[in-house]
């Protein structure tokens, strides 16, 4: 619904039939330094928390800059608590970007348990606290076929909602056999409350496939790499959609409110970027006691892992 | 408080001796039209005694019983003088015969004094013939955009009608039309206003010091009036520009009883443009415009009795088609007024004005996806909002003897608003929101001011103004948690039941000290309260800027505003200069919290997604003005501050509001070459806007994203522009008149900022990754020209 919107905004660039345009040299102050945790304890998991930091706006991009804005190592030291035990994580390699976090060996998620993380960095100290809420079920998982595209599809699921209201769910998706981890899906907000459906049963579709999303390095933004119409339309293909023979396994998480306000001013921080008709979204943070932003959330996940035969069958493994 | 009621009530109670006094009263027309003159003066000669006429045009002074010489004039109309022996009550209507040119060295000076002498400050009038006389853009003399050149009022730039007094929001001027209020004025996303300068006879502007008569808004009053129509004779008036057309029949029904006028206006881009558009095109059926009609009856039963009955309908129809993709949509928006009302004299001292008034403003969104191969609907999304108004007030005004001139009256209105109405149908879901959103209120004042000359030197204004507002059900209160997120439960409000209850005492005072004939002092106080809000997502008025009205969660923005000048005249009247400062505290502001979007209302009240605060301004103004001879014109200067403090907002810290402006210059120049050539000149200079930009960037989950610095930190390069034009009067006769208008807007074609964007260029990989600022500016050198006729 919130397409009217931006729909409306491109139509007063149209009318605006005159309007020209300059480049021009903006001078901003240098942005004050920010340590953004991205950090997560899931059910039956132990915490796993990466660090990186933020640059100025018009800081010109490297791979050295990127490669700088990574915290690895020794350089901070994380440590988790469930208010008893103590777990100082470990620093580990992962094998999706940054490829680099500090992982726990102590505890793993429980549900109804607060966690607090608290983070030694350059001399100052970051906190932040969550809970793993109750997990809600999925009662249903199907594939929908795409017309056109032979043996490409999503899939949808239902779930019942609790009639208390309150609810928030995070939808990530993994392909067996690809991908080592769960991430968000293309084409919609992975985040929501339950505003509109407390209570009941809410039919989630279409959910395209999830994807590793990464803006340093995915090249298809860029105009300067040629690909054929072809080999564009192929990456596409594969990259949206799922496809008869797949292994997918979708992960419903409960999230507490601070996790839901994270990811939704971030969604709106995102869509609204660079648009002068709305007010600008600060992301809200979770983290504090210096200058941060990130979160530091727990999972309350169900995850179903099915097999995709084709458009008629789904076999439901786990 | 109280105390300052009694010291009030102690003003208003007429004291000291009078003699016997006998009363001169009538009204003061245009000789050719018939059209009553506001604001004309009355002024016994060699005598600081006089009055104006009032908003009918009616006058009335009361003197000892003598022989008197009484000039009446007018700016623009050459002055007449009678020798009157005034023994008892007398009327006398007088009709003034305008001057083309004012070249002549008319010698008006108690009418040019007023400046000085009259006790209300922050007050300028302008008649619309001094409008018409400057540059307009692409042609449309605008009458909003002309008082955003007078100091301490400015613009937000272009593409914007919306106006700011003294650091006071858009949605804080009373913009009122023959006395009904008008919501939205403007047209085509702001870039005109809803006033068609041909149906207008003048206007006024209070940035302070405003009369208890007027209430409902805390920054200022713009008050137009419609002209009436010619008593006399049938006259059409009418002009062919490069976007819009326009034409106005008026005349008599009943020589000198009753006459009417007709205004209309219709913008032609659409029209111009649809023969070359394909019938093919996917497009096809696209198109944008705007009307406007004025309509205006006037019944004159006697000297004591007159009926006005006025009208305006005004719409913008955006629509985009596109067939290919299925895509309808359509944006109609508009306001509609029409007001009753009756005029009454009970004696020359003892006016009564009765007005019933029924306001309206709608905005429309509504967007249909057709599947283009199936023909059916998908998709359909329909979002209004709008306020209706039914609005009754009864004035008074008694002049009990020269030295008082007290107004009193009431006023009762009935909103409804719609703050958001939302109905949806997305394949088989449907939501319908459309009637839980609306939100009813009664307001009601009454009010009293006296207008109290103590001596030549002295006059003192007090009023004040009592006021109550109620917001009744039926309503729906969505109660949210802490985080805003998630309701925890829903109040529901029966018919009539009150969900809001507000009240407002609102305190005027100003008093004049004349230190000689051509100089005085002046100093105002006043305090207002306002029952409706304006939130705005952008910098930008645009129609999608919601009207909220006061609730239980919002309550009304006050001001108060304490100002102080310095008046004087020079060269014999010829200059009229002023110097004002002003401060202004502003209490419950509202802001749309961050990232608020319009489409957050679906299941939600739309007030609980704004954050409160307060804020301040101050600021000095000069107004330098000449209104005699052949140059005629003025400079405005305003140099001012004006911050926003919300706790919402950088952890309380005071942030500039986005239309800040520590300097405003205006400098308009009119000269009459000859009888038939006439240049003009307009030249602006204003600090640029501010703005939030990001600061920072970040990546959080494989993405980058925007990290913004404080709110309204970056301030946009200034705003500067001169236009020019010239008049060529082609022919004048008694029966036809022609002339052409000439206009060049952004003469040195200056790229103002509109607004700024950011895009990303190159790639991490190849080591050039940065972001790019690019200002949009709107308007490049653009002439224009009006062909105008009259007959």
């Amino acid at each position: 619904m919130k397409t009217i919107f931006y729909i409306f905004s491109i139509l007063l660039f149209l009318i605006c039939v005159v309007s020209c345009e300059k480049d021009i040299t903006v001078d901003l102050p240098k942005a004050e330094e920010k340590l953004i945790v991205e950090g997560t304890i899931d059910l039956d998991e132990f915490a796993m928390v990466i660090l990186t930091k933020n640059s100025s706006y018009f800081d010109i991009m490297t791979t050295e800059t990127v490669n700088n804005s990574i915290i690895r190592d020794n350089q901070a030291t994380v440590i988790v608590s469930n208010g008893i035990i103590y777990d100082t994580l470990e620093p580990t390699s992962i094998e999706k970007w940054p490829h680099f976090a500090y992982i726990g060996t102590k505890i793993r998620g429980e549900i109804d348990k607060e966690y607090s993380l608290k983070i030694l960095y350059n001399e100052k100290e970051y906190f932040a606290t969550t809970i793993i809420p109750d997990t809600v079920g999925i009662d249903s998982v199907w594939f929908e076929k795409v017309d056109g595209f032979d043996g490409l599809g999503f899939l949808g699921m239902n779930w019942t909602d609790p009639s208390q209201i309150g609810n928030n769910y995070l939808v990530t998706t993994k392909n067996h056999g690809e991908q080592k981890y769960f991430f968000r899906p293309y084409f919609s907000m992975h985040i929501m409350d339950d505003i509109l459906f407390n209570g009941q049963i809410m039919s989630y579709t279409p959910i395209f496939k999830g994807f590793e999303h990464n803006d340093y390095y995915n090249d298809y933004y860029d105009p300067n790499v040629i690909d054929t119409p072809e080999e564009d339309s192929l990456y596409y293909v594969n990259a949206f959609f799922f496809k008869y023979g797949d292994t997918v396994s979708i992960k419903l998480s409960t999230v507490d409110a601070n996790s839901y306000k994270f990811w939704s001013s971030w969604y709106r921080n995102y869509m609204t970027e660079g648009n002068p008709f709305t007010n600008p979204a600060s992301i809200k943070t979770n983290i504090e006691g210096a200058p941060a932003n990130g979160y530091w959330m727990g999972y309350g996940s169900y995850i179903k892992t099915v097999y995709i035969v084709d458009s008629l069958n789904i076999e439901i493994i786990r | 408080m109280k105390k300052s009621i009694a010291l009030i009530l102690l003003i208003l109670i007429p004291f000291g001796y009078f003699a016997q006094k006998v009363t001169l009263s009538g009204y003061i027309k245009d000789k050719d039209t018939g059209e009553e003159l506001l604001g004309a003066n009355v002024i016994v000669k060699n005598t600081n005694t006089g009055t104006t006429t009032n908003s009918y045009g009616f006058y009335t002074l009361s003197l000892t019983p003598g022989q008197y010489d009484i000039v009446f004039s007018f700016i623009g109309y050459k002055e007449i003088i009678e020798t009157i022996d005034l023994k008892t009550n007398k009327s006398i209507n007088i009709s003034l015969e305008g001057s083309a040119i004012m070249t002549q060295e008319v010698v008006v000076s108690s009418e040019k004094k007023s400046n000085v002498q009259d006790s209300k400050m922050s007050v300028i009038k302008l008649p619309v013939e001094t409008i018409k006389a400057l540059p307009a853009f692409m042609g449309e003399v605008d009458i909003l955009k002309t008082i955003q050149l007078l100091p301490g009022v400015q613009s937000s730039g272009e593409g914007n009608s919306g106006f700011y007094v003294r650091g006071g929001g858009p949605d804080q001027n009373l913009i009122l039309l023959d006395e009904a209020t008008i919501y939205n004025a403007a047209h085509l996303f702001g870039f005109f206003s809803v006033f068609n300068a041909d149906a207008i006879k003048d206007m006024e502007i209070y940035k302070g010091g405003m009369p208890a008569q007027y209430g409902g808004r805390i920054s200022s009053v713009l008050d137009i009036s419609m002209k009436n129509g010619n008593m006399k004779e049938l006259e059409i008036d009418g002009g062919i520009g490069t976007i819009s057309s326009r034409l106005t029949v008026q005349g008599p029904i009943k020589k000198d009883t009753c006459s009417y006028l007709f205004s209309a206006r219709r913008t032609y881009i659409d029209v111009l443009v649809k023969p070359f558009i394909k019938k093919t095109s996917p497009f096809k059926g696209s198109g944008y415009y705007f009307y406007d009609l004025n309509a205006k009856l006037n019944y004159r039963f006697s000297d004591k009795d007159r009926l006005y009955l006025s009208a305006y309908y005004g719409k913008d129809i955006f629509d985009f088609k596109s067939t290919d993709a299925g895509f309808d949509m359509k944006i109609p928006w508009g306001n509609g007024m029409a007001s009753l009302r009756w005029n009454h004299l009970f004696s020359s001292t003892f006016f009564s004005n009765t007005t019933l008034v029924a306001s309206d403003y709608k905005f429309k969104t509504d967007v249909t996806m057709n599947d283009t191969e199936e023909g059916s609907t998908l998709m359909r999304f329909v979002q209004t909002s709008g306020i209706r108004d039914y609005y009754l007030k009864q004035d008074f005004t008694f002049i009990p003897n020269p030295k008082h001139t007290i107004k009193f009256g009431a006023n009762y209105i009935y909103h409804i608003f719609s703050p958001n109405s939302v109905s949806a149908e997305y394949y088989a879901m449907q939501i319908d929101e459309s009637d839980i959103m609306k939100q009813y209120a009664h307001e009601a004042a009454i009010y009293l001011g006296d207008d109290f000359k103590i001596s030549d030197r002295f006059t003192i204004y007090a009023g004040i103004r009592g006021a109550i507002y109620t917001q009744v059900g039926p309503f729906i209160r969505y109660q949210k948690d802490d985080l805003l997120m998630h309701n925890i439960d829903t109040i529901s409000y029966a018919k009539n039941e009150i969900v809001a209850f507000y009240n407002s005492l609102e305190p005027r005072a100003s008093i004049k000290i004349g230190l000689d004939d051509n100089s005085s002092i002046k100093a105002s106080f006043n305090q207002n309260k306002q029952f409706v809000h304006l939130a705005s997502l952008s910098a930008s008025t645009l129609p999608t800027d919601l009207w909220v009205p006061c609730s239980d969660v919002v309550k009304p923005q006050e001001a108060r505003q304490y100002a102080i000048g310095y008046f004087r005249n020079f060269f014999n009247d010829h200059f009229e200069t002023s110097l004002e400062i002003y401060y202004k505290d502003l209490f419950n502001l509202i802001e749309y919290a961050d990232g608020a979007m319009p489409g957050d209302e679906v299941g939600n009240n739309a007030d609980n997604y704004f954050i409160f605060g307060n804020g301040y301004s101050y600021g000095l103004e000069l107004f330098i003005k000449k209104q005699t001879g052949r140059l005629t014109g003025w400079v405005g200067y305003t140099l001012s501050k004006t911050e926003r403090i919300f706790e919402d907002v950088d952890n309380g810290e005071p942030f500039p509001a986005k239309y800040d402006r520590r300097h405003d210059l205006s400098f308009t120049a009119t000269y009459n070459i000859n009888e038939k050539w006439t240049a003009s000149m307009i030249f602006v200079y204003a600090t640029g806007n501010t703005t939030t930009l990001p600061v920072g960037i970040f990546m959080t989950d494989g993405d980058l994203v925007s990290d913004y610095g404080r709110r309204n930190s970056y301030r946009m390069d200034p705003y500067h522009r001169l236009d020019l034009s010239v008049n060529y009067l082609h022919k004048k006769t008694d029966k036809w008149e022609s002339s052409w208008n000439f206009s060049v807007y952004n003469v040195y074609n200056r790229k103002n900022p509109y607004f700024i964007y950011f895009y990303h260029e190159g790639s991490i990989s190849t080591g050039d990754y940065t972001a790019k600022a690019k200002q949009v500016s709107l308007f490049p050198v653009l002439p224009s020209i009006t062909w105008n006729f009259k007959f």
